[in-house]
């Protein structure tokens, strides 16, 4: 019985430890990519569709710098309709970027139609 | 013989630095340039439109659209720039919006009026024409709205005698019935270059 207590604590203390412990990943958003030239430099965080005082959606999101120095970065958002069909736009031309050491950017976007619906991100290092 | 090799030497040289033609393909990154190049202003011309659409304007909610005219819009730079290349970008995305039909029977420039308007109807009571098919009395619909802006250069120097060179875009919609200004924006594009690149 002492001897199953004895587990009992050790078990419960392990529990704790690993329960405190974080993992550093990346949060995942099926409309983002990031390009593998940024590797695990850029994080895409937080992000939203909405609309406000327009008939237009737009997206939202923070480019999140996870490193110690300036990264330069191209973005772009592609817009579909509600079939999945890219609606052709110069709104989604790449734009440049920067974001200094550990800084986190809020980005947005708007839609070039009401009848886009759905979007897809786009970083890439700068060209 | 010296002289011919050496000669053969220099023009394989030259031949060598010079950069091959080639064409660059759409969604290609181009090359940075001290003055205004496409990419800048296709980028002038998102972050605009985009503004416009964010702001709501457009939604007119009766099913009409409106008409609008190009007025003028100012190359205030040291370039020769044409500034229809972001007008075009402009008026071509509000038309496929579905929101808003731009005029040519009025515009600030030629090159935005169609001459051809106005010939249609040169030739009413002509016998050569049939008349049921020329344009009569009345049938032109006069713009609800104008474009029209300015795009600014401004070269200061830096501490290390570098110069920063700024473009403004800036564009604005106004209401023709009311003369109140229904929208505007202005967008910058920021470059640095040395001391000796010439800016224009």
């Amino acid at each position: 019985m002492k001897m199953n207590r004895k587990s009992f604590l050790a078990a419960a203390l392990a529990g704790l430890v690993a329960g405190c412990i974080s993992y550093h990943t990346p949060p995942m958003d099926r409309r983002v990519t990031i390009a593998p030239d940024l590797g695990t430099a850029v994080w895409v965080t937080d992000v939203r569709l909405m609309k406000g005082p327009s008939s237009h959606f737009t997206m939202q999101a923070n480019v999140v710098n996870n490193t110690s120095g300036v990264v330069r970065m191209d973005y772009r958002v592609e817009w579909m309709d509600a079939t999945g069909t890219v609606i052709p736009s110069v709104v989604s031309t790449w734009q440049p970027i920067a974001a200094a050491a550990r800084a986190v950017i809020p980005l947005q976007a708007t839609a070039p139609a009401p009848e886009a619906v759905d979007f897809r991100f786009y970083v890439q290092a700068a060209r | 013989m010296k002289k011919c090799m050496m000669a053969l030497v220099l023009v394989a040289l030259v031949a060598g630095c010079r950069t091959p033609t080639r064409v660059v393909y759409p969604g290609e990154h181009t090359q940075p340039t001290v003055g205004l190049g496409n990419a800048d202003v296709k980028r002038a011309a998102s972050e605009m439109l985009q503004s416009l659409y964010r702001s709501g304007r457009l939604d007119r909610g009766d099913g009409q659209m409106y008409v609008m005219t190009v007025g003028k819009v100012k190359n205030d730079t040291q370039q020769r720039f044409d500034t229809d290349i972001l007008t075009s970008y402009i008026t071509q995305e509000l038309m496929n919006s579905g929101k808003v039909v731009v005029t040519s029977a009025m515009a600030a420039g030629a090159d935005n009026r169609d001459e051809m308007i106005d010939a249609a109807r040169s030739v009413r009571n002509d016998p050569e024409f049939n008349q049921a098919t020329v344009p009569q009395l009345g049938q032109k619909v006069a713009p609800t709205h104008s474009i029209y802006g300015k795009i600014i250069q401004q070269v200061p120097r830096l501490d290390n005698g570098d110069q920063q060179i700024e473009y403004y875009f800036q564009l604005r919609i106004d209401d023709v019935k009311t003369g109140f200004q229904w929208w505007q924006n202005q967008t910058e594009i920021i470059k640095i270059t040395d001391a000796a690149t010439p800016t224009w």
